[in-house]
């Protein structure tokens, strides 16, 4: 119920905002911004580049509103729009500097909170687990990403990357084994 | 009993994709497998880490400044039919249009060169970036007397603005691009024929197609030709899988010593592409880190943002309303238009009376000659944010914000780096006001020396102004009181001539990547990022 009444209200929002209504616009913006910046964040390996890549994302997405069918849900278009922002930031970012913690860029994502039942116990565990992730391959960290922190279904994984399931299923795998492997080389344990 | 898996098994059980059969056969695996067992353990270790993963929130005006730029470039959505960004689906036929429109390019320009009596010798000895640019040369009018410039084309898609060095003049009046040989740079260069080749530009545009050809060239040729270290790629156009390292084009047709550079991000390619500008006698690497060195970034320590009246005083509103942007209150406007009254009265204020003094810039400044050399066009506004006189007030974070603001309004351009050059060969450049001279050539003084020298009469400035303005209150007293203001400027000024007298102002505009500004409003802007 609560879902179908936010889908409502999502459809809404869009129709407001394809009649030119931008603070419509405005309110799916904040409903999604934070998820989509936290997930850029590890995807680019830092909160500036996600910040620019989020806004950018919400302005490509309201340019092309239009071209939203509601096939799919907003955020997994908006996610689509982001991807492919992010994947040129990167591969732009390849010739210039490394996303990997060398250059300090990694260390600007700040350590969970002091939570004794959390598995991350503190920043530095965080930066060892970005540090592995900035090693992965592009596809493999975005689909951990979407996965593990983002909590999609293989899916919407799918409709997300444009890859059929079982390629997502694969590279997930694939993904997994290389972290796992990223981690036990820096040292940190996997358990 | 140990049982045989495999990793997609194991994956599959992990993300609760088993059932049935398989299902059961997983949790028999679980407690009879200890390798299943680890492994299920590593896995969803490794799981709940990334989900622990911390989580950030944007400002809290994040979505208001989405909106506020949406609602300042609303032209932007009406170009939404025409951007594509990039998929899987789309890649072989955007690749295949590609290859046939450049195939097609370079049939038309073989023609064109073919047609091109004067030309032809050249292209028969000059090595192949030379053959470009006297193409270049033929099918545009060369400029004489201008040692190096830069040309922009118009695009029908604003992925796409070309921007490309030329070099001038036939064999008899070309100069041996002075700027490579002369760190003092833009040696030779004619501000008055580079704006008239700009509006000459502006009317004469070349074929799509050579402009398509020389795109595919531009990247090996254009280090090649300016003598740029190879080593670091300077290209132009949109932001793609082979990115540029830096980007040169054109601020506007009437800009003729704005230029756009990008810069990487990393220190070290930053440090490099420095250099390279450097060398080119485009910018100084070193004097003129900013304040915000202590976070490791090279913020320039100036934003100079020009456009429209309109879309400045946009961006003006915006900066004085923004939560993000908090320490401008050393903000200074600077308006180069030639209405002095008019600046007067459109300063910004940003709570700083030392605002109102910089309004009258045009009065005093002893670079005004220059300035109106170079001055953008009559309907730009120009707007600085920066700690002039050497005051940081920009933190990284105020920076990412100015140019989040300028990444996507079109209407606007910013200049982030501002340097004084001695030319003590040539005589003064326009220090009374009598326009920029024709002919100035920058010498190799020390550009940190020029730009302390620059710092210190505007540090002068104002601490005449604070010695002398009446209130220094918010608002500096409304439009009443510049006339008050403009005194100390004037006194100032008249300081200024004593200071090192031939100087000229080299606007460097550093910018993100695959943003490229135009002051035409028919000119469909690159995509900013």
């Amino acid at each position: 119920m609560n879902d179908k009444s936010s889908h409502d209200s999502e459809a809404r929002l869009i129709q407001a905002a394809l009649a030119g209504d931008t603070q419509a616009f405005g309110d799916l913006v904040t409903k999604y911004q934070d998820r989509l910046f936290n997930s850029l964040i590890h995807v680019l390996g830092n909160e500036y580049d996600a910040q620019d890549i989020t806004q950018d994302a919400f302005i490509q997405a309201f340019r092309r509103l239009d071209s939203f069918r509601g096939q799919s849900a907003f955020y997994t278009w908006l996610f689509r729009i982001a991807r492919n922002l992010a994947i040129s930031r990167l591969r732009g970012r390849r010739q210039t500097s490394s996303l990997h913690a060398a250059d300090g860029s990694l260390r600007e994502i700040e350590g969970p909170d002091d939570k004794p039942e959390q598995s991350l116990e503190s920043a530095e565990s965080v930066a060892q687990l970005q540090q592995a992730l900035a090693k992965l391959p592009e596809d493999q960290r975005i689909i951990l990403v979407l996965r593990e922190f983002d909590g999609l279904e293989y899916e919407t994984i799918a409709e997300v990357l444009e890859i059929p399931v079982g390629t997502v299923r694969s590279r997930l795998h694939r993904a997994r084994g290389q972290l796992k492997d990223e981690l036990i080389a820096l040292g940190m344990t996997t358990k | 009993m140990s049982q045989p898996f495999t990793e997609e098994f194991l994956n599959d059980f992990i993300d609760g994709q088993l059932s049935g059969e398989e299902l059961l056969r997983a949790e028999r695996l679980l407690l009879e497998n200890a390798a299943f067992r680890e492994q299920v353990e590593t896995y969803r270790a490794i799981g709940r880490q990334i989900k622990s993963l911390p989580r950030k929130s944007l400002p809290a005006d994040f979505s208001q400044t989405v909106v506020r730029n949406l609602e300042l470039a609303p032209s932007l959505s009406n170009r939404a039919a025409t951007e594509i960004i990039p998929s899987r689906s789309n890649q072989f036929w955007r690749n295949g249009l590609i290859a046939g429109a450049l195939a097609a390019s370079f049939l038309l320009g073989v023609f064109l060169i073919q047609n091109q009596p004067n030309v032809a010798p050249d292209l028969a000895t000059a090595p192949k970036s030379a053959a470009r640019h006297e193409l270049d040369s033929s099918v545009e009018k060369p400029v004489p007397g201008a040692a190096l410039e830069l040309q922009v084309h118009d695009q029908p898609n604003d992925n796409e603005t070309v921007a490309d060095y030329k070099k001038s003049g036939n064999e008899g009046e070309a100069q041996p691009v002075p700027m490579l040989a002369n760190r003092g740079g833009f040696q030779g260069v004619d501000p008055k024929r580079l704006a008239d080749s700009s509006s000459n530009r502006s009317a004469d545009r070349r074929p799509p197609a050579i402009e398509a050809m020389e795109e595919a060239s531009k990247k090996e040729a254009l280090p090649e030709s300016l003598g740029v270290d190879p080593s670091i790629p300077l290209s132009v156009g949109e932001e793609s899988s082979s990115a540029p390292d830096v980007m040169i084009t054109e601020a506007g047709p009437s800009d003729t010593d704005h230029w756009l550079v990008e810069i990487p991000e990393s220190p070290t390619e930053r440090e490099k592409v420095l250099q390279t500008l450097g060398k080119l006698g485009l910018s100084s690497p070193k004097e003129n880190q900013d304040s915000d060195s202590a976070a490791g970034s090279n913020f320039a320590d100036i934003f100079e943002i020009s456009g429209t009246a309109e879309a400045v005083e946009d961006f003006r509103q915006q900066l004085a309303q923004s939560q993000t942007v908090k320490l401008l209150s050393q903000a200074e406007s600077l308006d180069l238009n030639k209405n002095a009254e008019a600046v007067k009265d459109q300063a910004p204020n940003f709570g700083d009376p030392s605002i109102q003094r910089s309004a009258n810039y045009a009065d005093g400044n002893p670079s005004e000659g220059l300035d109106k050399a170079m001055e953008p066009a009559a309907k730009d506004k120009i707007l600085t944010v920066g700690p002039e006189g050497g005051r940081g007030i920009t933190s990284s974070l105020d920076v990412r914000f100015i140019r989040r603001q300028l990444a996507t309004d079109d209407r606007l351009r910013s200049v982030e780096k501002f340097e004084m050059k001695e030319t003590p060969q040539t005589p003064k450049i326009g220090v009374s006001g009598a326009g920029g001279s024709a002919d100035a050539a920058p010498s190799n003084s020390s550009l940190a020396e020029d730009f302390r020298a620059r710092q210190q009469t505007m540090k002068k400035r104002d601490e005449m102004t604070s010695q002398e303005a009446p209130s220094p209150g918010l608002g500096g007293g409304g439009k009443g009181e510049p006339a008050a203001a403009l005194k100390p400027g004037k006194k100032a000024a008249d300081e200024a001539e004593n200071q090192p007298a031939e100087i000229r102002r080299v606007r460097i505009v550093i910018q993100s990547k695959s943003k490229t500004p135009s002051a035409d409003p028919a000119i469909l802007p690159a995509e900013k990022k």
